[in-house]
């Protein structure tokens, strides 16, 4: 193992090969075929939303939106003990509490409706949001490489009216 | 059992290989899943179908955290680990926070089973470390294995008319991800494609996760600065063959990965006979054991001169080779079968 490189393979002397590889880039360099150096790429990777409390809020409506529904609850009452006319009003108390929930039902049905289109719209508004995060890292780079830029300009630009 | 259960997954392809295996052995055996790909819900059972009998032995390949932990955990039969490697969750935030999280889960619970599980089996040395960290004292390598008979598969006759000149092909296999560092693959061709042999040509083989849309954008707006748009493809998902095709039109195999698990494209290309350059990370080293080319830095111009040289020097392409060959031997179905049959045998005297 030469450092750079490592070839496990005993037929293969890693050292000799580094020297080659350094050699050939040389003569790349001395032939001037060798490319300009890179810049540096600072790639981000993608932000995710740091906005802490946002994302509490989305996955809260998210595991909520459909959890409206009420069953029937009917708590035990004095009338519904005397005998006879108590399993009548039990059963009138019933009846009148189904007619509530159906009614109920009919409400929560558009409410959920429109509880899937918002929590859907802040999704969207959230991944927009995101976007919005890294473009400003991505302005924020590109102002600093303008900035790079044009001091090298600048400077080559002295650099020439000097000569002249 | 099995986390997910979905074509061309490895971890499944392994856990039927497996089965088909058992089974050959005469021994019964069953694929049981906590997720199924649509295609796969009418063949393989979900895992609360299970009825665990006290003789059973579960194979339970562990690959990330999932409800299916909890339900192993209150298993009253022996279980055998077969450790895939849980991708460290920092990887995985910018594909997915849920996938993050379910790795941070698997990270979290792999000491919990150190108790019940009679035998640990990693799928390569670089696992069986975290076996062993977690606490695991009966412990083994399993690798993963590839099924040569799906890759004798006809290329596609499109990509090889459009692809199959005498241009030079550098390639890599992988989902596009930060971690991958395609952009690190990107400066090497860069150095290649302008310094060694401008008639050359980088494939970049992999689906784009929704998340990391902003990293394939990045690597695009690369690409333009760089004027490699003519040199450099993109496939996107590609199908099995598709792939098969890529493989077989590429000169050199190069990965500059910061995380691989195991790595499965690298013994794809020591199938296919491809010099592997590739940057010791994670299970790299592992994986190639003595073969291909391993590099310690991200030296760019250095790694296009080391491309550039197995490209030309016939010599050192065939003794790469010819290494990657013998590497391969362990990759091979029949030593992986084996292998488990002897680490088997210890709890299932019939198949000594």
């Amino acid at each position: 193992m030469s450092g750079a490189i490592e070839v496990r393979e005993p037929a293969i002397d890693d050292q000799a090969l580094l020297a080659r590889l350094r050699d050939k880039i040389e003569a790349r360099r001395m032939q001037g075929l060798w490319p300009e150096p890179l810049p540096d790429f600072s790639l981000s990777e993608p932000p995710s939303v740091d906005d802490s409390a946002l994302q509490y809020h989305l996955e809260q409506a998210h595991a909520l939106h459909e959890q409206v529904w009420v069953g029937l609850s009917l708590a035990p009452s004095a009338a519904s003990q005397v005998p006879i006319l108590g399993r009548l009003w039990a059963s009138v108390r019933r009846q009148a509490h189904q007619l509530v929930l159906y009614y109920l039902e009919m409400a929560i049905s558009k409410q959920l409706a429109i509880n899937k289109h918002m929590v859907g719209a802040l999704n969207r508004l959230a991944e927009s949001h995101q976007e919005i995060l890294a473009l400003r890292q991505d302005v924020g780079r590109l102002r600093q490489r303008i900035e790079v830029l044009e001091g090298r300009a600048e400077r080559a630009q002295g650099e020439y009216d000097g000569k002249a | 059992m099995v986390v997910g259960a979905s074509p061309g997954d490895a971890v499944f392809d392994q856990a039927l290989l497996i089965r088909d295996a058992l089974v050959s052995w005469g021994c019964a055996s069953e694929i049981y899943a906590c997720h199924l790909h649509p295609s796969l819900e009418h063949l393989i059972p979900h895992y609360t179908r299970y009825r665990a009998n006290p003789d059973d032995i579960v194979l339970f390949h562990y690959s990330l955290g999932s409800e299916l932990s909890a339900f192993v955990a209150g298993l009253r039969c022996q279980v055998v680990m077969i450790y895939h490697n849980v991708t460290p969750p920092e990887y995985l935030a910018s594909v997915s926070q849920e996938l993050a999280r379910l790795a941070e889960q698997g990270r979290r619970e792999l000491p919990e089973f150190r108790d019940q599980v009679v035998l640990a089996l990693a799928v390569s040395e670089f696992n069986l470390l975290d076996l062993r960290a977690a606490g695991y004292t009966n412990t083994g390598v399993l690798p993963i294995v590839l099924d040569e008979s799906l890759y004798e598969v006809e290329p596609n006759p499109d990509l090889m008319c459009r692809y199959g000149d005498d241009a030079v092909n550098l390639l890599f296999v992988g989902r596009i991800a930060p971690n991958k560092r395609q952009d690190e693959l990107l400066k090497v061709f860069y150095y290649y494609h302008k310094a060694f042999e401008p008639n050359s040509r980088l494939f970049l083989v992999g689906k784009t996760p929704d998340p990391a849309k902003r990293y394939l954008d990045q690597l695009q707006g690369m690409v333009r600065y760089l004027g490699l748009e003519d040199s450099v493809v993109f496939s996107g998902h590609v199908s099995f063959q598709d792939m098969v095709s890529y493989y077989r039109l590429a000169n050199v195999f190069v990965c500059m990965s910061e995380h691989e698990g195991f790595g499965k494209p690298l013994i794809e290309s020591m199938y296919f006979g491809l010099p592997i350059v590739a940057y010791a990370a994670t299970a790299v080293p592992y994986t190639l054991g003595d073969a291909g080319v391993l590099v310690h830095d991200r030296d760019h111009p250095l790694i296009a001169a080391l491309v550039d040289e197995l490209v030309t020097d016939d010599a050192l392409r065939s003794c790469i080779i010819a290494g990657q060959r013998e590497q391969f031997q362990i990759y091979r179905q029949a030593t992986m079968l084996c292998s488990l049959r002897q680490y088997l045998a210890s709890l299932l005297p019939e198949l000594a």
